[in-house]
């Protein structure tokens, strides 16, 4: 019970941090880019509108287990 | 505009994939598989287009456009939804057909360039 308890406070708040971290890199590197080549913006977009996603997959998968572990408290 | 053609063939392809397990749920005898399936692409599409939409806000933002967006927390929390709806009603819909729907548009941005390798060649 409490083991699983710490398991799923580890696995959710390190899911939410790499989240975070991941789409922060992406983002940033959009942004940058269309401030210096705004005529790029359409394939600068997406570049994030695919990379975006790829970052935030297992985030999503690992949220997705802290929910299954908490189902199990 | 290339980024909201390619935004529109992945939902086409997600679409067509929903409308596959729906036949899939007719013929075989899986059904809660499928329509696990269902689920969990549905509420991936779903995250598809917040991300279209976010991606189309903050490019914007740029240009001095700034609008409040969700972001990466609007996803997440989508995804714990339809974990709940499938734990909730387990007769309906199976866990690990939802959870493998809710990668589903994931793995077709990752496959989908196999596509187009001639043309970007």
């Amino acid at each position: 019970m409490g083991t699983i308890a710490i398991g799923v406070g580890i696995v959710a708040g390190l899911a939410a941090l790499a989240g975070a971290l991941g789409v922060a890199i992406v983002v940033k590197g959009t942004l940058e880019g269309i401030t210096r080549q705004p005529e790029l913006k359409g394939q600068l977009q997406t570049v994030m509108f695919i990379g975006i996603p790829l970052v935030e997959a297992v985030p999503i998968i690992a949220i997705v287990i802290s929910i299954l572990l908490y189902g199990q408290m | 505009m290339e980024f909201r053609s390619t935004a529109r063939r992945i939902s086409l392809y997600a679409f067509v994939l929903i409308g596959l397990y729906a036949l899939l749920a007719v013929v075989t005898p899986y059904e809660t598989v499928f329509f696990g399936l269902i689920l969990g692409t549905a509420f991936s599409l779903l995250n598809l287009l917040t991300t279209y939409v976010q991606v189309k806000r903050v490019s914007n933002a740029v240009l001095g456009r700034t609008k409040f967006a969700f972001g990466t927390a609007s996803r997440i929390l989508t995804a714990v939804a339809c974990i709940l709806v499938t734990v909730n009603f387990p007769d309906f819909f199976n866990l690990a057909g939802a959870i493998i729907g809710l990668m589903s548009t994931y793995a077709i941005i990752m496959i989908e360039p196999i596509f187009h390798i001639k043309r970007l060649q």
